[in-house]
């Protein structure tokens, strides 16, 4: 069952979210970007915006029309909804040589996430196998993914970096919502809605929607296929794992070495990347410590170190790492691939460094080396 | 979580310095206890707490007690990095922070009725100790048990006296060696798998468990295939940059695991692919 | 030991088990079994290289002498190891001193002749100079990781 929201009726959704006691978060231009924040209102959202995407590019462009959601994705994922990129953990303090240990209280507000693409949800799930469903779940991750809702956008656009239909995530979202939208803006401005849990199903009832008929149906899933149609870029999945462990000694590590800064922009914009670090703070008298979790990556320098030094030294290793967690020992681990094809890694390598360029390398390497043996 | 379900897995409780034993040069024994009674301390050999010094860090330290004391915890620390350091200028009675015990364990229970081997390289003595005890408190469990260590001196051999006795009682089989030998000694000097070609086993029915540097670990392994020990016979306890023990931080990859909560320690094939790769 | 058990004995001995029998008997003429007492020298630093020695049982040290430090046991070795090979080369000069750690049996054997006999049997004079060489080659390898110096910085886990 499908429904119909008129792009003029789309306040109605937010306050609706507000009535019900959530805070909501969703995109708005900010710094150049179509980042995700605090959102006040629909007049927040980036409307008549888009972005344009390539490897180590983005920048925003206006749009011809009024859309809401007319742009892809920006550089910042709700990763940090659930995994902030720093939160106490805990503080102590020390009273004549007694120390007392206070958790950090757990967050009680509720948040609705609004414009959730179908890769971000997938990101989400991957967070979940993390940090949800592992033999120590993380009390501030379960938390918030138990008080949000999400509203989902489908894609009717795609990006020259996005490659969610090779990882079968993408372009439109199928499962890990409440709501879905899928923007339409011929003949009239409106959102066709699809419910996905109870939360959801409310929340239509609240606002009264009506059905959508037929023809709205098939001009979304006309959008979500014109998408679909946009995404040139590929990454072959079925053998990437056995392919790059085959080749953990191959040149083309020093090769993209030569060109990757270690900078750890992929890791930052990752929406899957959940590495983090613990820092100790004191005041001056040394009587309160706090601890706080702050998001790391495995690009940095002293990640890996263990007494006399760091384990992973060169740049060739970290992105030997970080790739081959992405899309190898990430399935190991937690029973799927590490990406979910957004490619905001490519986009946002300040050396257009681009992962599907790099599995493609390594298969054609093995291709030439097959050939040569004939 | 061993001891306090209640407390989040992140947040360390307070534990009393009951005592400090110098050991080694550089190298201390910290006996804890908590300053709030909450239970036994339960933990199985080989696995390892997370220490804070509040303010300054945290570090990961093998439990090197008996499993059998419940009411403490015992740790044999290095001063080697910034925590540690400050760690060893910590007095009896001060304060620190304990999480844990994170980690899995030795294969104690496979081993028995088994010779067994404990080859261990520097302070790889320390997270061996409770299998140790474990061993001399169920020693009717399990055939020969031999003690295969490499010191760097003989002065940075770990736990002397205890050795003495262990080796004194007929329980262990004990056999040192050290990379420089000096200060009158008269020993073995020389790597552990020097020790290894020299021990009776029943290869068909031996356990190997090494704990060390991963090098002295990848050679102690392939002495004990010559001694026709098989792989998935043979146990090693693996090292990484542990920070938080829950597989939340990702530090402690390598390759397909995390070495905090699938690890420390692993049967050779499961772990082999994976060793001795450069800056993997 | 008679030559018959001599002859036997190097058959067993991983050392010597892959040399033909009329090599085992070459090699069997030049050698003695002894018993050494706690102390003993077998080796002594800057002399001549007239002998060499196949552990069967026991512990041997080889030692160096560094004027301020004393008396440094670079390694120690036992059965199934050679101790000598400087009588292969020239100068025919020992290296080091081998001194006895714990009570040891070997075979000795009169290195001068046997490499004199090489010149009759050179098949033997390299097989016998390729097993050296796997000891030479073992000893370097432990030495370099001895060199590493591998215990004075971990902190397992």
């Amino acid at each position: 069952m499908h429904y119909r929201l008129e792009a003029s009726d789309l306040e109605q959704l937010l306050d609706a979210l507000k009535a019900d006691g959530y805070a909501l978060l969703g995109p708005q231009r900010q710094d150049n970007a179509i980042l995700y924040d605090t959102l006040e209102s629909v007049a927040d959202l980036p409307q008549g915006w888009t972005d344009q995407q390539e490897a180590g590019q983005y920048k925003l462009k206006r749009r011809e029309d009024a859309a809401y959601f007319g742009y892809v994705v920006g550089p910042r994922s709700w990763k940090r909804v659930f995994l902030p990129p720093r939160k106490r953990l805990w503080s102590a303090t020390q009273q004549d040589g007694v120390w007392s240990i206070s958790e950090e209280p757990l967050p009680t507000q509720k948040v609705a996430l609004i414009g959730v693409r179908a890769c971000e949800i997938h990101a989400i799930a991957i967070q979940d196998r993390v940090l949800r469903e592992g033999p120590y779940p993380d009390p501030y991750y379960t938390t918030m993914r138990a008080q949000s809702l999400i509203i989902a956008v489908n894609c009717t656009q795609a990006a020259p970096t996005c490659f969610c239909t090779s990882m079968d995530t993408g372009p439109n979202a199928t499962f890990g919502f409440d709501l879905s939208l899928t923007e339409l803006l011929e003949p009239a401005h409106c959102f066709v809605v699809e419910v996905g849990s109870p939360k959801g199903q409310a929340l239509v009832e609240t606002l009264g929607l009506p059905a959508a008929n037929d023809p709205d149906q098939a001009r979304a899933q006309a959008g979500v296929d014109q998408a679909r149609k946009q995404i040139k870029r590929t990454l072959q999945r079925d053998d990437v794992k056995a392919l790059l462990y085959r080749n953990l000694e191959h040149a083309r590590w020093d090769e993209v070495a030569s060109r990757c800064l270690s900078c750890a922009n992929c890791t930052m914009v990752c929406p899957t990347c959940f590495c983090t670090e613990m820092e100790d703070i004191t005041d001056l008298t040394g009587d309160h410590a706090e601890r706080w979790q702050r998001w790391d990556s495995c690009f940095h320098g002293q990640f890996t170190h263990v007494h006399g030094g760091p384990v992973r030294q060169s740049t060739r290793s970290r992105y030997r790492q970080w790739l081959t967690h992405k899309l190898a020992s990430w399935e190991d681990q937690f029973g799927t691939t590490g990406c979910v094809g957004c490619g905001r890694c490519i986009a946002w390598c300040p050396a257009g460094i681009d992962l599907t360029a790099e599995v493609k390398a390594f298969r054609e390497s093995e291709h030439t080396q097959e050939n040569n043996k004939r | 979580m061993g001891a306090s379900p209640a407390i989040r897995p992140m947040t360390p409780r307070p534990f009393r310095i009951e005592a400090v034993r110098p050991e080694t040069p550089n190298v201390f024994t910290w006996t804890l206890r908590p300053t709030q009674e909450d239970g036994p301390l339960v933990f199985q050999p080989g696995q390892f707490n997370m220490l804070s010094i509040f303010g300054v860090g945290e570090v990961p330290i093998s439990v090197s007690g008996d499993a059998e004391q419940s009411e403490i915890w015992v740790h044999t620390i290095r001063s080697v990095g910034t925590v540690t350091q400050v760690m060893e200028t910590k007095k009896a009675g001060e304060i620190v922070g304990v999480r844990g015990p994170f980690g899995n364990t030795w294969p104690l229970q496979a081993a028995e009725g088994c010779d067994v081997v404990l080859a261990v390289g520097g302070l790889g003595l320390a997270p061996m100790r409770p299998t140790i005890y474990h061993v001399l408190h169920h020693r009717e469990r399990y055939k020969r048990v031999y003690l295969l260590y490499g010191a760097r001196t003989p002065k940075d051999i770990l736990y002397p006296d205890e050795l003495k006795a262990w080796s004194e009682s007929g329980a262990l089989d004990i056999r040192t060696t050290v990379d420089v030998g000096m200060d009158g000694w008269d020993g073995e000097v020389g790597l552990v798998t020097d020790l290894i070609s020299d021990i009776r086993i029943d290869p068909y029915h031996s356990i190997a468990m090494v704990c060390g540097p991963e090098i002295m670990m990848h050679f102690t392994a392939k002495a004990l295939f010559h001694r026709r020990i098989a792989p998935a016979r043979i146990f090693l306890s693996m090292e990484r940059s542990m920070r938080c023990g829950t597989g939340w931080c990702g530090h402690c990859q390598l390759g397909p695991t995390f070495l905090c909560k699938d690890g420390p320690v692993y049967d050779y094939p499961s772990i082999q692919p994976w060793l001795h790769k450069r800056e993997l | 030991m008679t030559p018959q058990d001599l002859k036997a004995f190097l058959a067993e001995h991983p050392f010597f088990s892959t040399l033909p029998a009329e090599d085992l008997a070459i090699m069997a003429s030049y050698a003695e079994y002894a018993n050494f007492a706690v102390g003993d020298i077998l080796l002594r630093e800057g002399q001549q290289a007239t002998r060499f020695y196949v552990l069967r049982e026991g512990s041997v040290a080889i030692d160096v002498h560094h004027p301020a430090r004393g008396l440094i046991t670079l390694m120690t070795v036992g059965k199934g190891d050679v101790v000598g090979w400087s009588w292969l080369l020239e100068p025919y000069l020992s290296q080091f001193d081998a001194r006895v750690l714990r009570p040891t049996k070997a075979l000795v054997f009169d290195a001068v002749a046997l490499r004199a006999s090489f010149e009759q049997h050179p098949a033997l004079g390299y097989a016998v100079t390729r097993k050296l060489l796997a000891q030479v080659t073992k000893r370097l390898y432990a030495a370099r990781i001895q060199l590493l110096d591998l215990y004075g910085i971990s902190n397992n886990p």
